[in-house]
């Protein structure tokens, strides 16, 4: 393994800060094979090329295969798939022996794409009725393997990707929009594969992947919410991100998995930011809370309401007692949002203005949830950086400057005309880009400080 | 429990010793290569020793994006009459991704085979000069069964989708297609003919 540019600087310094007393001389190894292993994986100027290179190479393979088939016959047809990815995988063999791990991790890569390739052309050489979830699945599979046994944390990113493939092709396979996951059913075994790569990547400290695992599970987690129940996806989405955050704080205080449980649950923060800002925009939310009146007399309207009720509780122990302040207000707008939904529905059931008061009283929660909205935006900047959380206070600002911008929209597209509105419009971009740029610095700066004092 | 850990770590580090990087490379390629070579080898299986059968289809050239140009065949025994079924004991209803075993039976002049009956269940008899052809439902919402048989898609040479098409159009019987059929009624594709000539060979298409 060739050491990196933070390996090598670490190694000049460590003896220095061992003379000064600042390190113990016993942990000055443990500290370089750490910091080596940390950042192995860290890419330089030929291995992206290589990766480059790779891919254009499988795009190049795989049509001149497509394109020339009917010159060949299958002997050789077979006779050239096979060959292009053994000798990816001699490539990669070769450049390990000669250190160079990050050409020899793109050739894997190589090999792994011409696997799939191949699958995709024997399947075209024997005139197989196209099974896309199953080719996916063995190409996945593949990925991991190779991920494995090389091991090559660039063939495992692939094979992350190959993964939500798969799991795009089962759910879609019966529907014909793009989108159209309606018609099918939640798609388990896909985290059976997702915790196979998180796993490894957990296990080989691929630090990287964690984005990818993170990003994956939270997609998996909107897409099943949208196959059980795509209309309750809106009002019932904060109250999903809040069950993820939850999972992935515990998981948190496992040392290994503490990095992965972190990005994913930032994730799930972002998401659920996102979310609170479309449910507190007064069109979308009275679209995304009606309540039928089907629902509002069966079961299900039960079974909501206690969900949000003591979901809302949750959130006001964590917030009074002070246990966890922004995890309790975060379940509080969660659990506001169906409960501001079913307000209008109790006790109004046999009203035959039932619509007309349902539609008054929506308009009146989306200003207090827009309220709600601004003041969990400050919240979060405020407990950002009274922790020294530097995410949270980005978060809080970027939906706090998103809010203000969504009101202005909301508020003065059809009362000035376009001209004035865009003007007005930049001006405020620009106003309050410099406003809170300038107080993000000022939050984020005495953290730095801090963790600089810390180190001192 | 303590020595079993150590045990098992021991044994881990073992096997991690014993997997050089020359061994991983050759076992990545035994791994990859398996699923290759099942494929290939259940292809070959099927149209060496299934029997060989022609049927009769009328094609559409959709695009695969990265296998390479296809037509869509499709024949008279995709859409099934479920009426006329083969009696099971006990009855069953036809519903959507159940199998259903279609009985083809080659005609006098030895030329098209055509199908004799189906039904929910492998046929009690089979004649010297029928095969079993197994199909999948895909769609049983009215009185007429949709089924797929694996057969339905040819890859053709990029460009030349078209050509069967307009074959088929100006006569669709000059196009034939010949079908391998093995042991349980798994079916591949051979050949493709216009004429009773094979198309689509390295000369190109008759």
């Amino acid at each position: 393994m060739q050491p990196t540019r933070f390996s090598r600087q670490l190694e000049t310094l460590l003896p220095e800060w061992v003379a000064k007393g600042w390190v113990d001389e016993a942990h000055q190894q443990a500290l370089l094979q750490d910091a080596t292993l940390r950042t192995q994986a860290r890419w330089n100027l030929p291995g992206i090329i290589a990766t480059l290179g790779s891919i254009l190479v499988f795009v190049g393979a795989i049509l001149f295969v497509a394109a020339n088939w009917e010159a060949m016959d299958r002997t050789t047809k077979l006779a050239l798939l096979f060959s292009g990815m053994f000798a990816s995988f001699a490539g990669a063999h070769y450049a390990r022996q000669r250190h160079a791990s990050n050409i020899g991790s793109a050739l894997a890569m190589l090999g792994t794409l011409f696997f799939g390739c191949n699958i995709m052309l024997i399947a075209q050489i024997y005139h197989l009725a196209a099974n896309p979830p199953a080719g996916a699945l063995t190409w996945a599979l593949g990925g991991l393997a190779v991920a494995a046994l090389w091991p090559s944390q660039l063939v495992a990113g692939l094979g992350f990707v190959l993964a939500g493939i798969w799991n795009y092709f089962v759910v879609t396979q019966e529907g014909n929009w793009f989108f159209d996951l309606w018609h099918n059913s939640p798609h388990y075994s896909y985290l059976l594969l997702w915790g196979a790569f998180t796993a490894l990547a957990t296990y080989k400290r691929w630090n990287g992947l964690a984005h990818l695992a993170g990003l994956s599970l939270l997609i998996w987690c909107l897409e099943t919410a949208l196959i059980i129940e795509d209309d309750l996806i809106g009002r019932f989405g904060g109250l999903l991100c809040m069950v993820v955050i939850v999972a992935f704080t515990w998981l948190a205080q496992s040392k290994p998995l503490q990095h992965l449980a972190r990005t994913t649950s930032s994730y799930a923060w972002v998401l659920f930011g996102f979310w609170l800002l479309l449910m507190s925009t007064a069109d979308i939310f009275k679209q995304a809370v009606r309540v039928s009146r089907d629902e509002a007399t069966g079961g299900n309207f039960t079974l909501g309401l206690a969900v949000s009720a003591g979901m809302l509780l949750l959130g006001l122990y964590g917030l009074v007692m002070r246990r966890a302040p922004l995890l309790g207000g975060a379940m509080v707008m969660a659990a506001l949002v169906p409960l501001c939904s079913y307000l209008p529905n109790i006790g109004l059931i046999n009203s035959n203005d039932y619509y007309a008061m349902a539609y008054g009283t929506a308009h009146l929660c989306a200003i207090l949830l827009s309220i709600g909205t601004v003041a969990a935006a400050i919240a979060t900047v405020v407990w950002g950086s009274q922790n020294n959380e530097k995410f949270f206070i980005n978060t809080g600002l970027v939906l706090f400057a998103s809010k203000v911008l969504v009101l202005y929209f909301d508020t003065f597209h059809d009362k000035i005309n376009q001209a004035q509105f865009f003007l007005v419009g930049g001006v405020l971009v620009i106003a309050l880009s410099i406003i809170l740029e300038r107080q993000r610095r000022r939050l984020t700066a005495p953290s730095t400080a801090h963790h600089e004092g810390a180190a001192a | 429990m303590n020595a079993e850990l150590q045990q098992t770590s021991a044994d881990w580090k073992k096997l991690c010793n014993w997997l050089t990087p020359l061994r991983r490379t050759l076992l990545i390629l035994l791994l990859l290569s398996a699923p290759l070579l099942q494929m290939v080898w259940h292809g070959e299986g099927i149209l060496k020793y299934g029997t060989k059968i022609v049927l009769q289809p009328a094609p559409v050239d959709p695009q695969s994006l990265f296998q390479g140009q296809y037509d869509i065949l499709s024949y008279s025994i995709n859409r099934l009459d479920s009426s006329k079924l083969r009696n099971t004991y006990p009855p069953k209803e036809p519903a959507e991704g159940m199998n259903i075993y279609v009985r083809m039976e080659a005609q006098p002049d030895g030329q098209l085979w055509q199908l004799v009956d189906s039904g929910l269940e492998w046929p009690p008899f089979v004649e010297s000069n029928q095969i079993v052809l197994v199909g999948q439902i895909t769609s049983a919402n009215s009185s007429t069964l949709r089924v797929r048989y694996g057969i339905e898609q040819f890859f053709v040479p990029e460009g030349r989708g078209h050509e069967i098409e307009q074959i088929t159009w100006r006569n669709a019987s000059r196009l034939k297609v010949e079908v391998f059929v093995n042991r349980v009624g798994e079916a591949r594709i051979g050949r493709i003919l216009v004429d009773d000539k094979p198309a689509f060979t390295p000369s190109g298409l008759n």
